[in-house]
């Protein structure tokens, strides 16, 4: 980039500077080739263009090689040529040993030791280096140059002896293709090969290493053109240490003692004649003045712009003409002279002397030059070695110079070169922050390659800057890469999207994230790279936020890829699994395993239920239903939490599936994958979800009698062969377990193949209780082991499977139903020690089987009854059932395998409102069982209680006895449209009787009357109280009384609670 | 009017709401093909916005950063939680408005005690609400 530059018209870099002139020894008529090889009035190949400087110093160099000539005819030339060109001489001698082939009078080839060739690689080595690469450049220039020159006359600039014309170079490969250019120019008597070397010959101090190899190596050519004739690439074969430091000392005499002083009188001379009459205000005037009065004349006139034809590397395609300044316009010279001043390093007046032309050339419209001139100031500013007095000023000049070479002239090479400088000086003074603007400002749509390499380092300059910038890395290494993509890297551009990947990892920013998945499946694909495709696509597939239809088109291209992928690596798609697919989505943590007997929808409030079984566990304890070794054995049970299982019977596994994308997808051959122990220990060990993604399908023999069940070995399996996810939807799935041996079966996941193609194992590891015992449990996030998955296989039990009968959705505040529990033993043992703890226990009582037909309302009219309560404090939500007793066994009651027994349970509306009835059962076998003690059973009901009537009673002392009381109620009816009946009045007390005052219980028209409540009436109701006569007095002073109403209406009943103190 | 795309970043650089809004007089095909860029642009801005909430006491941060032609503008809120919309109309005034009120809604939603910090909201109240300041403001 920074070497390939051919002359342009809007900066002196590239124009000559000095001109070396090389003569040899052995020439018979040393002036007569000096003026042949360069005059002045014929302009030279290089310096034949309008705006470039034809004055510039000529320097004669006499090559001398003591083996050919004499050391006094040297010396004799040498003076001549001082004499007569001045003082730019020098004498160069070279130490060569060779001879051309043709003359063969000197020494032969063969006298040359071989071990002289190898005594100095590190000379040879000096162009070694420089000749491969100028190779390729200059064989680009030559075939630029063979293009549009094959007609004009290319005069040289150094020379060479008569003897080594084009037959001793057509054997050397960098010079063949200029020597047949050469050979066609006829008439020019020593045709060489320094044509292309010329404009690098170009001093430019600040690159004098450069420059020093460079010319050495023209110094050499014509000797290493003749030993190559023989050995090819063979350079400096017969130069000594001494030749080296010869050409060492002659460049740098070169440079020290006429270059630079050259360079100086010019900038001098330029600075008086030209920059200080256009600094002062004289200058300023005449060239307003110029503006004002001059303009027509203006492009007549040798001082301002003119317009030649178009020739040059950098041309753009389609500008036949470019504007420029001739040399010896003052504009001109003022960019030379800034040019020359930036050279030998005087940034500072460069940049005032840029700064000021700069105006000229933006008055003109000279936009190139502006550019130009724009860009050295930024160059100057960030050379200045000095500190920057504002960033954005320079970047401001780079700004406008790319603007201006990309915008107005068409000039995308200058662009770029400018932003290549300016990156490299930004990266010298470490200035990253300014670089990706630099480097973003070129990348524009015209070349994609050269945009993706600037993003790419504009990407990794973010990751450089004081504070690593790492999501601007991210996005401009996508676009670095989207840019490769376009300009077919297709490497590249997986490389960068692989890089920003890694940066959008765990983020959710799930639109761009799954766009670089992607692309990176698009382009591993296109690599031929199908696995990785496979999963960059499966990695897409689960996203959401798409719309349908690019869901649609990522299953069908993944599912492409997959079979192709499948087929290339003879995989069985069927059989082996695509871990990273995600689709469907699975809820691990939801998935359960419950009984047959379980009741459905009863999924919530885990906790609860928790806590009910270990109350129970205890309670059961305490009564003594669980004792000794069964004890232990209970409570670590309960401490498990596993699911008890006995063999054959069925076990169902829920899992959550839903569908996250806006398009059906299918499921087929959906089956556990499960593994069985014999231990009934529980699955302590760590799982490895990542590893057992990558199960095979499993394969079970089918079973005769069924058509979805399969045998694998000590259990069977339900297999479902087909289901369709709708978009969106959420569904359980239910697989069977039916386990044929003792001991344990974990479920480890679910096999099931996709749109019937891709077969993916899923993993099924569920998170245990959040630990919170330590501290270090506290400080982090930390799960238990979960043991729900974990199936625990017993010898066969007993199973309560459960009814209820007759239960109604509504009942009334204080109405009592009688229902009936039905109780069936499913298991293949008897049942027995049946205990229920229920979470209402007020609302709840549970009678013996042969109670069933008791009324609820039986009273006895009018009569005393005497009853004898056990006031003792008991838990009352923990009661057992008492179950019939078997025929001549023993007292408690079984109910055997098979067998139903049906109990009558009463509910009475304790509260208003929605209830849930959590009823917890636990139950044993009638034979002790070495691994489980107990099983329970979750039941739920809802019941909801309506309001019904509101009581208010009072009691005051009657005004005629003593020992009277008048007790009135007050009824009020909260139904809207049911009324009441007043059927019924129940008084508990040993002393006390009741007597209706307001009803005359005779007459049934009034009875009728008085006790019905229509609906929102109040009604008062009065009675009158009084001591029962043959009961002694003093032994009950303060007696409670409990009084039952009963209502009757549509079988409505309430009752009441009413403390009365005599 | 032209297109917005509104972002509300979490403190752990997570996108916990993201809205585009536009006029119904243009299709939303237009939005699908250019809502990863959006992202993308956002995402990146975020490092501006990290340099930039520093040097001000200011939580709106006016616009910190530009892609081609379209800026992204920033509002910080105390808890180091981040609005952020991308525009290609220079408009600081309505922006700066818009910002507070969605602010004032986003603080709502933040009081509910139910609302874990830096989590997506996707309360639909919340989005009617964002929209409807949107239609006033920009």
């Amino acid at each position: 980039m920074l070497s390939l530059r051919g002359i342009t018209e809007h900066e002196t870099f590239d124009h000559p500077v000095a001109i070396m002139i090389v003569i040899s020894s052995t020439n018979p008529d040393p002036m007569g080739t000096i003026t042949q090889l360069y005059n002045p009035n014929i302009p030279s190949f290089t310096v034949d263009r309008p705006y470039v400087d034809p004055n510039i110093l000529r320097y004669y160099v006499l090559l001398h090689d003591p083996h050919t000539a004499s050391e006094s005819q040297a010396q004799e030339t040498f003076e001549k040529m001082r004499k007569t060109l001045g003082l730019h001489c020098h004498l160069l001698r070279i130490n060569s040993k060779a001879r051309p082939p043709e003359t063969g009078h000197l020494l032969d080839d063969t006298d040359v030791p071989s071990a002289e060739h190898d005594a100095d690689p590190a000379i040879r080595e000096i162009w070694q280096h420089q000749l491969t690469e100028s190779y390729t450049i200059e064989s680009r220039m030559q075939a630029y140059a063979a293009a549009t020159n094959s007609g004009s006359v290319g005069v040289s600039s150094s020379s060479s002896t008569n003897g080594l014309d084009s037959p001793a170079l057509s054997g050397h490969t960098r010079s063949s293709s200029v020597s047949s250019n050469v050979s066609s120019l006829q008439g020019i008597p020593p045709p060489t090969t320094t044509l292309q070397t010329t404009p690098l010959e170009v001093g430019n101090t600040s690159l004098e290493n450069e420059q020093l190899q460079q010319e050495q190596q023209k110094q050499h050519e014509p000797i290493l053109d003749e030993s190559t004739a023989t050995v090819t690439k063979q350079y400096g074969r017969y130069v000594t240490d001494d030749d080296v430091n010869a050409c060492k000392g002659m460049v740098r005499e070169f440079v020290i003692q006429s270059m630079i002083p050259f360079m100086e009188r010019n900038i001098q001379h330029w600075n008086e004649q030209v920059a200080s009459a256009r600094r002062g205000l004289t200058g300023r005037l005449f060239g307003a003045s110029r503006r004002l009065f001059g303009s027509s004349s203006r492009t007549q006139s040798t001082h301002s712009l003119q317009t030649i034809p178009a020739s040059g590397p950098n041309v753009p395609a389609g500008v036949t003409q470019v504007t420029i300044y001739p040399y010896s316009a003052p504009e001109a010279q003022m960019r030379k002279l800034a040019d020359y001043a930036f050279m030998i390093r005087d940034y500072k007046f460069a940049h005032t002397i840029y700064d000021t032309v700069r105006r000229d050339y933006a008055t003109d419209k000279a936009y190139k030059y502006h550019a130009g001139t724009q860009e050295m100031i930024g160059i100057c500013l960030l050379m200045m070695n000095q500190h920057l007095r504002s960033k954005t000023d320079v970047d401001r000049n780079f700004e406008l110079a790319v603007q201006q070479f990309l915008g107005r002239c068409r000039s995308p090479f200058q662009a770029t070169r400018t932003t290549v400088m300016y990156y490299e000086l930004l990266k010298a003074h470490r200035m990253w922050k300014e670089v990706p603007t630099a480097l973003v400002r070129m990348t524009g749509e015209d070349s994609d390659l050269r945009s993706a390499l600037f993003l790419e380092q504009a990407a990794h300059c973010f990751l450089r800057t004081p504070k690593p910038m790492v999501r601007k890395y991210g996005f401009h290494v996508v676009m670095a890469a989207h840019r490769y993509g376009k300009a077919l890297q297709r490497e590249h551009a997986l490389r960068c999207y692989k890089l920003a990947s890694l940066i959008f990892e765990d983020h959710t920013w799930s639109i761009a994230k799954s766009h670089i998945q992607f692309a990176l499946g698009r382009q591993s694909f296109h690599l031929g790279q199908l696995e990785g495709a496979a999963t960059y696509f499966a990695n897409v597939l689960a996203d959401a936020k798409q719309t349908p239809q690019q869901q649609a088109a990522h299953v069908r291209e993944f599912m492409f890829i997959y079979r192709q992928y499948t087929n290339l690596s003879g995989i069985d798609p069927l059989e082996e699994s695509l871990p990273n697919l995600r689709l469907p989505v699975f809820n691990d943590q939801h998935v359960r395993v419950s009984l047959s007997n379980a009741q459905a929808n009863n999924t919530d409030n885990q906790e609860d239920w928790a806590a009910m079984e270990r109350e129970l566990l205890e309670q059961n304890i305490a009564k003594g239903f669980i004792y000794g070794s069964k004890k232990a054995l209970a409570l670590q049970q309960q401490h498990d939490n596993r699911v008890i299982c006995a063999i054959g019977e069925p076990t169902i596994v829920h899992i959550e599936v839903s569908n996250p994308l806006q398009i059906a997808i299918q499921l087929n051959n959906i089956v556990l994958g499960c593994e069985h122990r014999e231990s009934i220990k529980p699955f302590n060990e760590k799982r490895d979800p990542e590893a057992e993604a990558y199960d095979t399908m499993v394969h079970g023999t089918s079973i005769d009698n069924s058509n979805d069940m399969y045998s694998f070995g000590p259990y069977e399996l339900q297999q479902i062969n087909e289901i369709t996810l709708e978009p969106m939807e959420k569904r359980w799935i239910n697989l069977a377990i039916i386990p044929r041996k003792e001991g344990s079966i974990l479920v480890k996941g679910v096999h099931y193949t996709l749109n019937g193609l891709v077969h993916r194992f899923h993993p099924i590891v569920k998170k245990g209780k959040r630990l919170n015992d330590t501290l270090e449990n506290r400080r982090s996030v930390v799960y238990g082991q979960d043991h729900t998955l974990d199936i625990m296989v017993t010898s066969p039990m007993p199973l309560l499977d459960l009814q209820f009968h007759n239960v109604p959705e509504t009942i009334l505040s204080g109405e009592v139903v009688q229902t009936v529990l039905e109780i069936n033993n499913k298991g293949n043992k008897g049942l027995t020690a049946l205990r229920l703890k229920s979470s209402h226990p007020s609302f709840i009582c549970i009678g013996n089987p042969e109670e069933m037909d008791k009324q609820i309302y039986g009273g006895n009219d009018g009569k005393s009854e005497k009853f004898a309560l056990d006031n003792k404090l008991y838990d009352p939500s923990v009661v057992s059932v008492s179950l019939p007793k078997k025929e001549g066994g023993s007292d408690v009651g079984v109910v055997n395998s098979g067998q139903t027994t049906l109990v009558p349970l009463w509910i009475r509306g304790d509260r208003i409102g929605k209830h849930t009835f959590k009823f917890l059962f636990s139950y044993q076998s009638e034979e002790d069982d070495a691994a489980i003690a107990h099983r329970t059973m979750r039941y739920t009901l809802n019941v909801q209680v309506l309001p019904s009537l509101k009581i208010n009673a009072f009691t005051r002392p009657s005004a005629a006895t003593v020992n009277e009381y008048i007790l009135g109620i007050e009824i009020e009816n909260l139904q809207t449209v049911a009324g009441f009946q007043l059927t019924q009045l129940n008084a508990a007390s040993p002393i006390w009787s009741i007597v209706p005052l307001s009803i005359c219980t005779d007459s049934k028209q009034d009875v009728e009357a008085k006790t019905a409540i229509p609906p929102r009436q109040t009604t008062f109701a009065y009675y009158k109280v009084s001591k029962l006569q043959d009961v002694s007095e003093g032994a009950k002073p303060a007696a409670l009384n409990i009084t039952k109403l009963v209502f009757v209406s549509l079988c409505f009943h309430l009752s009441l609670l009413d403390n009365t103190y005599p | 009017m032209s297109i917005y795309y509104f972002a509300i970043v979490g403190a752990t650089d997570n996108p916990i709401y993201e809205t585009d809004i536009i006029p119904s007089s243009r299709s939303s095909s237009l939005i699908d093909s250019s809502r990863h860029l959006n992202q993308f642009i956002v995402h990146a801005a975020l490092d501006v916005v990290e340099e930039v909430q520093w040097g001000t006491q200011a939580m709106y941060l006016k616009s910190v950063d530009r892609f081609n032609e379209q800026y992204v503008s920033a509002f910080v809120t105390a808890n180091n939680v981040k609005f952020m919309l991308l525009h290609d109309q220079k408009s600081e005034d309505s922006i700066k408005n818009f910002f507070n009120e969605v602010y004032e809604v986003y603080v709502k939603i933040l009081m509910n005690p139910f609302y874990e910090k830096n989590s997506a909201i996707t309360n639909p109240q919340f989005d009617n609400r964002v929209k409807l300041v949107a239609r006033r403001f920009l």
